[in-house]
């Protein structure tokens, strides 16, 4: 019995093992589109940012590692946006002590309407302004509010879309407290 | 300089012309008696010197609207269509200087006037430079591009009198019917190219309202017979009818669908007419005139020209087409492929002739089923120029 | 793969070997990915159509329930990143390694250890050739001196002459072959983590924002559009600062169309910009008098909260950057961007009760209330710019501008490059000269005449020109 050369068997068995990869992908993954639309996947790195608040204060995600982090994508005319806010409020004076950091992320609006926002909610935790909506852009925002957990190594556990109760809120919490 | 280049420009359409005429009368000559062998030759060769003057003149045509408008000449179709038809008249220049067979010029020639005078259909005015085509990459994406399509032009012209001297050695239904076709399809082509250049010379233009696509007013340059969702019959004229007789389908959506397709129906009648009249004339197939015309021209040798003509041009193709536009798309978007369609139909033509250069070395291959695929190549190439633009828009918008 | 095969000899590796050193599979599939390609141009591509509908329900609704849903089903939607185009691409791939393996070794023995002496009678028989009196001891010096001076590499070895040039044409194919892969490689190395980026950041004039995906910031010194006299734009450029993690400025650079900004790999491109207003000076009038009191500039963008304009305090209770009226029929702003202006003032005149108005900067002649004794006149308004930029990063892009120049190499040595060889040898006084080439026979022939015109004049006439039509 002839066989081939060592060298063309093993480009051959090379070429049927990265098939048979290929192969194995496509049987176990069969959405390979479905992650380009749904935004920063949970499970994934919270893509880095830095942003100023009204007043000028300077907030680096890198920087709140071993904190854990809730992002708040908001704008002042979105009434869902305002419905969560007490919640959200809440939970910044609750839970600050266990090192959760509770930021807002308004995009892009008028300092104006921003401080007078805050000032009629009487918020406490800090509001980052969002120019030119680019950390939205990052973080795929489509709908508001949409809120994003992030546990003390950096990594999203969760994700919300749209006003977050009470209940659904601590239920997040847990996950990256 | 501008006016200089378009009388250099039209000198070259007449070189062109003789040159076409001469190679066919040189053929028609031939083929009616030996005695006139002399006389056709001479013709033959004042055909090739006509067209070698031609190549000057549209060389210097093309160096004047550089000057004068101080912008390379390669921006908008009319400025690429008729470089394209200097290209395939320069390389059918060098290849009949390589292999003596001026037979080839009855063919090749009229493809060239053809793409000349496709390329005076567009506007010819200079328009400044968009600020994405100020960019090195323009003159070296394009020229080489229209260069190798240029040689892909005159190998189509050879494969087309390949398979027409061969065809009688053994008959094909479908290849027959094939052949027949891309006579036929000539004709349309030609019919496009009298009634675009005619109405465009008597200077025809009509409005009418649009509801599809975001134009509200479309412009046409034919008789408007089909009008788009939203004309009403009246708003235009032409020999007294009132236009336009009916309405482009719904389901077309695109804005200028209904225009197109006026175009494309006006053309397949003043086709249709064109060859019923050769037909009628003739009183047998185009292509029964086709084998006549290559009479007993080696087909080894036609078959070489056709392949000499890819073996050319190919690594222009790729080069312009591909690797510079690659740079240039990367320099320009930060995208060095974009699957836009044009870009996506030069790959297609890039992939259908290495096909076609592998095929050449496998048994059972080469010969008639090579000269098929090096034919439909330059149909794909001439779809890729002019059929993209028609069905969808890309970032090739302005060409 | 059964084991009735006509071969029943070769196992799976060896038939798997088989099938991608096959010329014929390699065309089928070149046609195969052509035609596979054509879908995607007619088909509009998720990410590419011009609606805000998921794919799921853009495809029904654009090309009917059933159509839609096999497009979806089949990938058609994203044909370039389907399933089945990727399967092709990477059967073209395994077939441009094996094939140009298969043949390596072959061509190498061929092109690089060349038989200098070879059957006498292949050589009498090559298409190309001619014979010339041998003379003296050395019947090869006058050959061997035309061929050197033609470049041709002479080796003259065991009373045998052999002559080649051009050895580059003959590994064209592979060296396209090579050029193609590392561009497959170059392009697939943007599934690795790290390797790509693509983001998009809007960057307003005097705005300094952080390139998402890299370590360092963007200063926008302003966005800049120049215009042909005809009105057409001409130019697009933003004047930048890049400014590194530490707050250190780097470097000032310009980006426009075709002039993108590198920086530590991170690539900036000019791609899209907005205007807004800006700066609005605005004239406080007496209406009665028609006199104008005092002047002050309102930001747009960034309005304050109290301004002092002559004596008059006006205080801003609510703004409206893009004022609308919404569902409910309140005043509303439809976005954040300063599109139409709105604002309510809290006007407290010098000496009287204080009243509130409304404004609007774009169009100080809509008044709500004409009966209050100062209104607004607007002088002038600024325009600000926001410049989009493309943020891209692409380490697989070197090997691809590699890949891109070794095909192209390969190509124009395939096609431009003949491989042209000759073998002599003395027999019976004469020598017996054989040509062969692997392209462009004809001026081949016209070399090997010049040749055999140059060594024996006598019996080689330069006439003869290949004539293609019979007379």
């Amino acid at each position: 019995m002839t066989r081939y050369p060592r060298y063309k068997r093993v480009t051959s068995a090379i070429t049927l093992a990265l098939a048979a990869v290929w192969l194995g992908y496509l049987l176990l993954w069969p959405n390979t589109n479905a992650t380009a639309s749904g935004g920063v996947p949970v499970g994934g790195a919270a893509p880095d940012f830095e942003l100023k608040t009204v007043t000028g204060e300077s907030y680096r995600l890198s920087d709140l590692k071993g904190k854990a982090v809730l992002l708040n994508f908001f704008a002042t005319w979105c009434r869902y946006c305002e419905e969560e806010m007490p919640v959200l409020e809440e939970a910044h004076r609750l839970y600050a002590d266990q090192g959760l950091v509770v930021l807002g992320i308004d995009l892009d609006e008028t300092d104006l309407a921003i401080t007078a926002f805050q000032e009629e909610l009487e918020l406490t935790f800090p509001i980052l302004v969002d120019r030119g909506s680019n950390v939205a852009r990052l973080y795929q925002i489509v709908p508001l509010p949409t809120t994003y957990f992030i546990d003390r190594d950096g990594v999203v556990r969760g994700k919300w879309t749209g006003a977050i109760t009470r209940d659904q809120l601590r239920e997040a919490l847990e996950l990256i407290l | 300089m501008i006016q200089v280049s378009s009388y250099l420009f039209l000198g070259a359409f007449v070189a062109y012309l003789a040159s076409a005429v001469l190679y066919v009368t040189r053929l028609t000559l031939r083929r009616r008696d030996p005695r006139y062998f002399d006389l056709a030759d001479r013709l033959g060769s004042h055909g090739y010197k006509a067209a070698v003057a031609g190549v000057i003149l549209q060389g210097l045509a093309i160096a004047a609207r550089w000057i004068g408008s101080g912008q390379v000449p390669l921006a908008n179709m009319f400025e690429y269509m008729s470089f394209m038809g200097w290209s395939i008249m320069l390389f059918f220049v060098i290849l009949s200087a390589w292999y003596k067979l001026p037979g080839l010029g009855a063919f090749v020639a009229p493809v060239g006037v053809v793409v000349i005078a496709y390329a005076s259909v567009f506007p010819t005015e200079v328009r400044p430079l968009v600020p994405v085509l100020q960019s090195v990459w323009l003159p070296l994406h394009v020229s080489f591009a229209a260069l190798g399509e240029g040689a892909f032009a005159v190998s189509f012209g050879a494969a087309l009198m390949y398979l027409l001297r061969v065809r009688k050695e053994q008959t094909n239904q479908w290849e027959e019917a094939a052949l027949e076709f891309t006579f036929f399809c000539g004709a349309i082509l030609t019919g496009f190219i009298v009634l675009a250049l005619g109405f465009k010379i008597g200077g025809y233009s009509a409005e009418v309202t649009n509801l599809a696509g975001g134009v509200t007013v479309l412009e046409y340059t034919l008789p408007p017979f089909i009008g788009p969702v939203g004309s009403v019959r009246g708003e235009a004229t032409f020999l007294g009818l009132q236009l336009p007789l009916v309405h482009a389908p719904t389901w077309m959506r695109g804005a200028y669908a209904a225009k197109n397709l006026n175009t494309l129906l006006l053309s397949t009648v003043a086709g249709t007419i064109l060859y019923g009249l050769i037909r009628l004339t003739a009183r047998v197939p185009l292509r029964e005139l086709g084998t006549r015309a290559v009479g007993n021209m080696n087909p080894k040798l036609l078959d070489e020209v056709s392949y000499r003509g890819i073996a050319v041009g190919f690594p222009l193709f790729t080069l312009g087409a591909l690797v510079f536009a690659m740079i240039w798309a990367q320099k320009a978007w930060g995208r060095y492929w974009a699957w836009d369609p044009k870009e996506t139909w030069a790959l297609i033509t890039w992939l259908f002739y290495s096909g076609y250069l592998h095929m050449r070395i496998v048994r059972g291959w080469e010969g008639r089923p090579a000269a098929w695929v090096a034919a439909l190549g330059f149909v794909i190439v001439m779809f890729t120029l002019v059929g993209v633009n028609l069905l969808v828009s890309g970032m090739h918008s302005y060409v | 793969m059964d084991e009735q095969g006509v071969k029943p000899q070769k196992d799976l590796l060896d038939r798997t070997w088989d099938f991608f050193a096959s010329v014929r599979v390699a065309t089928v599939l070149l046609f195969l990915l052509a035609v596979a390609s054509i879908g995607g141009t007619l088909i509009e591509q998720e990410g590419m159509y011009a609606s805000s509908l998921p794919p799921e329900e853009f495809y029904p609704q654009r090309y009917g329930p059933v159509f839609g849903m096999l497009l979806l089903r089949t990938g058609m939607t994203h044909a370039y990143s389907s399933w089945w185009y990727l399967t092709l691409l990477f059967m073209i791939a395994a077939s441009l390694v094996i094939c140009s393996i298969e043949r390596f070794v072959p061509l190498w023995r061929a092109v690089q250890r060349p038989n200098p002496a070879p059957d006498k009678e292949f050589v009498r028989r090559l298409r190309h050739g001619f014979t010339f009196p041998a003379t003296g001891d050395a019947p090869y010096g006058e050959l061997a001196a035309a061929l050197k001076a033609r470049r041709y590499l002479v080796i003259e070895q065991e009373g045998r002459l052999y002559a080649d040039k051009g050895r580059l044409g003959r590994w064209g194919p592979y060296i396209t072959h090579i050029g193609l892969l590392l561009v497959l490689i170059g392009a697939g190395m943007r599934a690795l983590p790290g390797v790509y980026l693509e983001q998009f950041i809007w960057v307003r004039d005097g705005e300094i924002v952080k390139v998402p995906g890299s370590d360092f910031y963007v200063e926008s010194l302003g966005f800049e559009v120049e215009y042909y006299e005809t009105g057409q734009p001409k130019s697009y450029m933003t004047h930048t600062r890049v400014i590194d993690a530490n707050g250190n400025a780097v470097k000032t650079e310009t980006i426009a169309m075709n002039e993108p900004l590198a920086h530590n790999r991170v690539e900036l491109y000019q791609s899209s910009y907005y205007a807004d207003y800006g700066q609005a000076e605005i004239a406080l009038v007496d209406r009665q008098s028609g006199a104008e009191i005092d002047r002050f500039t309102l930001d747009l963008i960034q309005p304050d909260r109290v301004y002092a304009v002559g004596g008059y305090r006006l205080e801003l209770v609510s703004y409206f950057p893009d004022f609308g009226i919404d569902e409910d029929g309140q005043p509303a702003t439809r976005s954040s961007r300063v599109h139409n202006p709105g604002l309510v003032l809290q006007v407290t005149p010098p000496d009287a009760d204080p009243f509130t108005t409304w404004f609007f900067p774009l169009y100080p002649g809509v008044e709500f209330d004409d009966t209050t004794p100062v209104r607004f006149v607007t002088q002038d308004v600024t325009t600000v710019y926001t410049s989009g930029l493309q943020v891209k990063k692409d380490l697989g892009l070197p090997v691809i501008y590699i890949g891109l120049l070794v095909m192209t190499v390969g190509v124009f040595a395939t096609f431009y490059i003949a491989h042209r060889r000759y073998w002599a040898f003395t027999e019976d006084g004469q020598v017996v000269v054989g040509g062969w080439t692997n392209r462009n026979q004809g001026s081949f022939e016209r070399e090997t005449l010049q040749i055999a015109h140059h060594l024996d004049p006598e019996r080689y006439a330069l006439a003869d020109e290949m004539e293609g039509e019979e007379r």
